[in-house]
């Protein structure tokens, strides 16, 4: 077995982990990041603003995830579908995603559309609220409550995904609903909601861009200011807060599916984003169930076959995270089998801890983990701009990295017993009918 | 998120440099909807002047695509490196050319279980310790059985090299293959395919690939069915692994390892093996039936959207069509302004998003459109598929959407061989397929030279819409009026298939299952 890895020796091995990095600000308060890297030929622009599901309002669950459609439902002087034609035409491609904190939209092509990029992304932070139409929002209704469909209703199991979040956080905690929202709620969604949540949330003050690629800094922070220097400076909106939830005991919430095998998702309250304990847990995690070697592997599926396949995370948030272990059982085994094996794991984790073997190992994954992060231009801004979002203007790789150099098999049993108790929310999930359809197919 | 899958699923689409600039980029553009149109609303915001013209488009230099050394060790085991001495990772793979289209008819899934077992221990050594050895190194080991080529990978630190090359020898050379592990490993995958009864994803291309290929070589799915893993046996999978010769496989290395520390590691793990000197069997040629059923169906009573595939085997990666084909798919549904997207997502809101592949091969592989559609819009739905599949054929390429395709073609390979380990699957293409080691590097010159009617000359020749299967699973009840009443489509009634693809007879259709699905905490765009 290898020895541990220090992270000095990683960092003089992986000297990309170190990325130069320019910052800046623009007076109206939106924040800039280059990060050039002349060996692609290309260039990526991530442009995060800080809004997610977690700020949505009573009644419009799922409206960030909306609204981030309808950003490319064309502005002034880049009407529809010019955002996807100009970029395509050229060799580039986009994207965006919605989570509970955040909202982001990269471009990568060829780095001489850094400009179209930049430009682009300007005219629809300052007009497209005015562009907007109610036809272009029931466009995007009827994409979104597609992709509700397809991602989570025509799902095996998707069902959890609306049941946990309200399980976990008290009624009124922003994340006490699914980022994807209900569809009643996005059925409300009218166009007066799209407007007044484009000019709350959609100013400089409250975005942040990273530009990495094929640049030359100065260059790229001249267009930066051509693009976004006239933008005016609008009020930053108030930051989501909330007091941390607890979960005293266990909630257990049965359902049934149009399924073939039981399964079971155990989920905890655990520590936000940037935190020693989100390292610990990141940590623990992989110990339990990341790769063949893992805990829960070796006695669930191989050693006792009661499951098929099972998974723990880490799901990071920034204001309180969510640990989570989930099994899906062989055909003929319930969901109390599961259960049991999974509850005598977690005692013996809780009681004996890791060992030193297993904390290096989960180590040097997460460190290999973020190598491969910074690997293409398009994770590598992704990355960057999260960081900077946890950890503010200080924020590098290295400091992202350092909450793990210290963790012990003695603090990792510690939070394994402050995190992984006897408050979370069980979801059991069974065969609506129970078919044997296993053996019908032959 | 965009159903880059679609992209990815085919050999390595893409290429190197960039199309050429378009002269007509430059001038200012006219905002198309005026401020002053606007009623009520003031002409002059700030940054108009800036925002009106449109930012040209510099012309960019070539990109050089990597081409790999390629060495042969004395025993016929090649070696090829691609070195990049900024990486700090080092990506390294075993491959050997059999692959799941060499199970036997009724062995559906032979390749697949081998590599499940070359991951259950060797050595002497357990399956847990083997990936404990994996994790201490921070590697991501990963074994993969495809069409035509079995892979082991694994990529971690750069100086770690030596152990990774010490390990990947373990597992591929040295499984224990041991009778308990066996019965571990095949009751697994009866569990996953059990699992995988209640996905209409996997149902509709099961279906689609068995009433396409029959019995064929690409007939099936990797992890084949209930009924052929039952029937196989360990004796089976030594039989296979048996015919694994160094004459027939390849080492790729990409990263910041020098080739010459490279070749030693190499030569001081793999250079002793001779392979067990037994034949390979003979490739499996059987074309692909000629009549073949127009529609299938996997019925999935209640589900709130149908998936849907339409396609028809295509031309192995060896044709000299590949190329003009990789770009008509560009723009047909390789992309988000594909015109299977626009029709399907935007236009009409059937669906999240639709697109299509080509999955080329030694065999001649599919070409697939596909995307889930609401239940109730299923009929009008397939109609538009088959409609832009028509057009595509009957009509060329528009000057726009050649460049277009062949932009997007070209940093499609750019973005295709940042990370190690996605290059090291672009270089394993090259040895799989046989491609000159110039492959990529000569990408973009070759696109360059695609013309319309090229491209569309190399449509007709693969494609047929006339000829293509629909495959179906969604609510049956639902699904059949709507396709009768789309008289256009001329499509028979279909033939029911289970959940595995296979004819269903008289039984009653299988009604739903189960399976795990990644969660996800983001919810995106495409």
């Amino acid at each position: 077995m290898a020895p541990a890895l220090p992270l000095a020796l990683l960092l003089s091995a992986v000297p990309a982990l170190d990325v130069p990095v320019t910052r800046s600000q623009l007076p109206n308060g939106l924040k800039v990041l280059v990060a050039p890297d002349r060996t692609v030929p290309g260039v990526t622009i991530n442009l995060l603003y800080h809004v997610g599901s977690k700020d949505e309002q009573p009644g419009r669950t799922g409206f960030a995830h909306l609204f981030e459609h309808l950003m490319f439902m064309g502005a002034r002087y880049v009407p529809y579908p010019e955002f996807d034609t100009i970029m395509e035409a050229g060799g580039g491609v986009n994207n965006a995603s919605t989570s509970y904190d955040v909202t982001d939209y990269y471009s990568v092509g060829p780095s001489n559309l850094l400009d179209t990029f930049l430009w682009m992304e300007s005219d629809r932070l300052l007009t497209l609220g005015q562009e907007m139409t109610q036809e272009k929002l029931e466009t995007q209704r009827k994409v979104v409550l597609n992709e509700r469909r397809q991602s989570y209703e025509n799902v095996p199991y998707g069902k959890v995904e609306d049941v946990l979040p309200p399980a976990l956080f008290p009624k009124g905690n922003p994340y006490s609903w699914p980022v994807i929202g209900s569809s009643a709620d996005l059925r409300a969604a009218t166009l007066q909601d799209v407007k007044a949540f484009f000019a709350t949330w959609y100013v400089p003050s409250n975005a942040s861009l990273v530009i990495a690629g094929d640049v030359d800094t100065g260059q790229a922070l001249a267009a930066v200011t051509k693009y976004f220097g006239f933008l005016p400076t609008r009020p930053a909106p108030r930051e989501a807060t909330a007091p941390p939830a607890t979960l005293t005991s266990e909630k257990r919430i049965e359902l049934t599916d149009k399924v073939e095998l039981d399964k079971v998702v155990i989920a905890w309250l655990s520590p936000r984003d940037g935190t020693i304990g989100d390292a610990a847990c990141d940590l623990l995690a992989s110990i339990l169930a990341r790769g063949k070697a893992s805990r829960l592997y070796q006695r669930l599926v191989y050693r006792d076959q009661l499951a098929t396949e099972v998974h723990a995370a880490q799901e990071t948030r920034e204001l309180q995270s969510v640990f989570q272990i989930e099994a899906l059982a062989r055909p003929g085994v319930g969901v109390a089998a599961l259960e049991k094996a999974i509850d005598e794991e977690l005692q013996r984790l809780r009681r004996e801890g890791p060992t030193a073997a297993e904390v290096d190992a989960a180590r040097a994954l997460i460190y290999t983990d973020s190598a491969r992060r910074l690997e293409s231009l398009v994770s590598r801004a992704s990355y960057l701009n999260r960081l900077q979002l946890t950890y503010g203007d200080g924020a590098t790789v290295t400091r992202d990295l350092e909450r793990y150099a210290g963790l012990t098999p003695a603090s990792l049993r510690e939070t394994a017993n402050q995190v992984l108790g006897p408050g979370r929310v069980v979801v059991e999930i069974r065969p609506e009918q129970k078919l044997s359809s296993a053996q019908e197919v032959h | 998120m965009r159903p880059l899958a679609l992209l990815a699923a085919g050999v390595l689409v893409a290429a190197c440099d960039f199309a050429p600039p378009k002269p007509d980029l430059n001038p200012p553009l006219p905002p198309s909807k005026p401020a002053a149109a606007t009623p009520g609303k003031s002409a002059a915001l700030p940054g108009e002047d800036v925002l009106a013209h449109r930012p040209g488009i510099p012309p960019l230099g070539a990109f050089d695509a990597p081409v790999p050394s390629v060495l042969t060790l004395p025993t016929g085991l090649k070696l090829y490196v691609v070195h990049r001495p900024s990486a700090g990772l080092e990506a390294l793979a075993f491959i050997s050319r059999q692959g799941t289209a060499a199970d036997p008819p009724g062995k559906e899934g032979l390749a697949s279980l081998a590599a499940s077992m070359l991951q259950a221990g060797s050595a002497g050594k357990s399956q847990a310790e083997i990936a404990a050895a994996a994790d201490a190194l921070g590697a991501n080991l990963a074994v993969r059985a495809g069409p035509d080529a079995l892979t082991i990978g694994l990529s971690a630190l750069a100086p770690r090299l030596p152990e990774m090359a010490a390990l990947l020898a373990d597992v591929a050379l040295r499984p224990n293959l041991a009778p308990d592990d066996w019965r571990k490993i095949q009751a697994q995958r009866l569990a996953e395919l059990t699992a995988n009864l209640s996905q209409p994803r996997v149902a509709a291309q099961a279906a689609f690939l068995a009433a396409v290929y029959g019995n064929g070589p690409l007939g099936h799915l990797p992890p084949g069915t209930l009924a052929s893993v039952k029937g196989l046996g360990l004796r089976d999978v030594k039989a296979f692994l048996a015919t694994l010769s160094p004459g027939d496989s390849a080492i790729v290395a990409v990263g910041g390892v020098a080739p010459d520390a490279v070749r030693s590691a190499v030569e001081r793990a793999f250079g002793a093996w001779k392979g067990s000197g037994q034949r390979a069997p003979r490739r499996r040629t059987e074309a692909p039936p000629a009549r073949r059923p127009r529609f299938v169906l996997v019925d999935y009573p209640t589900k709130p959207q149908s998936v849907l595939v339409v396609g028809q085997p295509a031309v192995p990666r060896s044709s000299p069509d590949v190329l003009a084909l990789e770009l008509a798919n560009a723009v047909v549904g390789g992309s988000f302004t594909s015109r299977l997207n626009q029709n399907l997502r935007e236009k009409n809101g059937y669906s999240y998003g639709a697109g299509s592949f080509f999955a080329f091969g030694r065999g001649p592989g599919p070409f697939e459109a596909r995307t889930s559609v609401q239940t109730d819009v299923t009929g009008k739905a397939v109609t538009e598929v088959f409609g832009e599949l028509q057009r595509l054929v009957a009509e060329p390429l528009s000057a726009e959407e050649l460049e277009k395709g062949k932009a997007l073609l070209a940093f499609g390979l750019v973005e295709a061989l940042q990370s190690v380990d996605a290059t090291t699957q672009a270089v394993g293409e090259l040895f799989v397929f046989d491609l000159p080691l110039d492959e990529y590097r000569t990408f973009v010159p070759r696109l360059r030279e695609l013309t319309s009617s090229a491209v569309q000359d190399a449509v007709r020749r693969v494609l047929d819409p006339a000829k293509m299967t629909l495959a179906i699973a969604g609510d049956a009840q639902a699904v059949v009026p709507q396709l009768s009443a789309e008289s256009t489509l001329g499509l028979p009634a279909p033939q029911m298939r289970n959940a595995e693809g296979q004819p269903a007879g008289r039984t009653k259709p299988v009604v739903t299952a189960g399976g795990a699905s990644g969660r996800s905490q983001t919810t995106q765009r495409r």
